[in-house]
């Protein structure tokens, strides 16, 4: 069974489909044959606009039999045989509106999967900056963003290797939170929106501890290259009754997204167990309300 | 490294559970061979682990308390290693021991599993029906926030997506 992402949105969800028995083992079969077809989830295109197909692995079973990575990309200009990954990306999105494709409880938005969305999938895919890209290596070529109210995707921003080690040793796990993590502060004091700058929050609400983050020196707007390295975050809120908290999510550099609840480890998955793509539609708990992407600039200091 | 020891017979003598726990931490086994030396002084203080970016409240427990939870933890049996899936919202609670020897020890108590460590050892024990977790989460009745503690008994409640099949 796999679970595929078309990756092309970054302020709306990316579509995602499940490609069960015969077609995935079709498919897996044929990329192992075609390996370097395959790239890893941080190669090629990553910008604005079509970012190939993520294929993701929820058996066991197809590291070990088709020697495939559990989750790698398709048709992103990563490879050395892109024609071939886009005619397994054609494929695969042809595969998007069979029964079933939608019903899994790791498929968060299965209205998305319609005719037109496949089709605009299709086109995409074949005509793609990475398809292009890969055929003309100097081709210039303006893309388009196809949803362009998300003002954060225009920003510039830098990530890190998806690390969890650095936080998970005995000696700093409990002492950082999830705002240590978010901003890749590693200051063992359990910090707090607007400590380190005498505006810690008053209540937990978006607008509180937003604003006690950018006392810290944090950016809801774009941060200007000076501020390099500029860590891209996420705040979300508990909001009660009984509970109530906020939590931060920092995008990794394989596309994913890292947090770290409390003192416990850091990790990518959310509480469903699935790999977190999207912190707006992962599975966050109690922390219902998400408020909005933010960027930790050079100058921020947490405590 | 962590290592397992056995469980059996654990604490006769739960007041000097710490010193227990570094017996056996020094032995590399279970020796149990302490029940004459003078009692030590312990504190036992719980923390729930229930926040994410607030500091996780925490209490104390008193001397009857903490015979209590002791007891409740010597009869407790055996289990083999599991794995506890911590996620987002409440996800069980620690009580730390120490006691005026110096001695440390961490247990940590969620969905039926109850992990007793010090140093590199540790030890893991089958809370059925999740009874001392939610013995101890009351204990902080008084000190949390009536909200919040409402929460957390909802999270422990049966049917919550919190709870384990307890096979």
């Amino acid at each position: 069974m796999l679970k595929i992402t078309a990756d092309i949105f970054s302020g709306i969800p990316n579509p995602e489909w499940i490609v069960d028995g015969d077609d995935a083992e079709a498919v897996l079969r044929d990329l192992a044959q075609h390996r370097s077809a395959v790239a890893s989830l941080d190669s090629g295109f990553q910008g604005l606009g079509m970012r190939g197909l993520v294929v993701e692995a929820l058996s066991e079973h197809v590291t070990e039999e088709h020697g495939l990575p559990a989750i790698f990309r398709l048709a992103n200009g990563g490879t050395q045989m892109e024609s071939k990954g886009i005619e397994v990306a054609v494929h695969l999105i042809s595969a998007m509106l069979k029964e079933g494709a939608g019903k899994h409880p790791a498929i968060a938005n299965p209205d998305a999967l319609t005719q037109g969305m496949r089709d605009f999938l299709k086109e995409n895919i074949t005509l793609s900056r990475a398809a292009i890209e890969a055929i003309l290596p100097s081709a210039s070529i303006t893309t388009v963003n196809p949803e362009e109210i998300v003002a954060e995707l225009e920003c510039a921003y830098e990530a890190t290797w998806f690390n969890p080690g650095f936080w998970n040793n005995p000696a700093h796990q409990s002492k950082n939170n999830c705002y240590n993590y978010a901003t890749n502060r590693r200051t063992d004091t359990f910090a707090q929106p607007g400590r380190a700058s005498g505006h810690i929050y008053s209540a937990i609400n978006c607008t509180q501890v937003t604003d006690g983050a950018v006392n810290d020196g944090a950016s809801i707007h774009c941060a200007p290259a000076q501020e390099t390295p500029r860590w891209f975050m996420a705040l979300v809120i508990a909001p009660g009754p009984g509970f109530v908290d906020f939590h931060w999510y920092r995008k990794a550099q394989q596309g994913y997204w890292g947090h770290k609840p409390g003192g416990t480890a850091v990790r990518n998955y959310d509480n469903s167990g699935h790999t977190i793509f999207d912190p707006r539609t992962a599975n966050r708990g109690p922390y219902t309300i998400f408020c909005r992407f933010m960027y930790a600039q050079r100058k921020m200091i947490v405590n | 490294m962590v290592r397992n020891f056995p469980a059996t017979n654990l604490m006769r003598n739960s007041a000097i559970l710490c010193g227990f726990l570094l017996a056996v931490a020094g032995k590399g086994g279970l020796v149990y061979a302490q029940t004459k030396e003078p009692r030590a002084r312990m504190i036992l203080r719980v923390e729930l682990l229930v926040y994410s970016g607030r500091e996780n409240p925490s209490w104390q427990l008193t001397e009857s308390e903490s015979k209590r939870f002791f007891a409740m933890v010597e009869t407790l049996p055996k289990q083999a290693t599991a794995p506890v899936e911590e996620s987002l919202g409440y996800s069980g609670v620690l009580v730390f021991c120490s006691d005026d020897r110096h001695h440390k020890s961490i247990i940590t108590i969620f969905n039926t599993v109850v992990t007793i460590q010090q140093n590199t050892k540790s030890a893991e024990l089958r809370d059925h029906g999740r009874k001392l977790e939610e013995w101890t989460v009351k204990t902080g009745r008084a000190k949390l926030d009536p909200e919040l503690y409402r929460y957390v008994l909802m999270e422990l409640a049966p049917g919550s997506q919190n709870q384990s099949s307890d096979l």
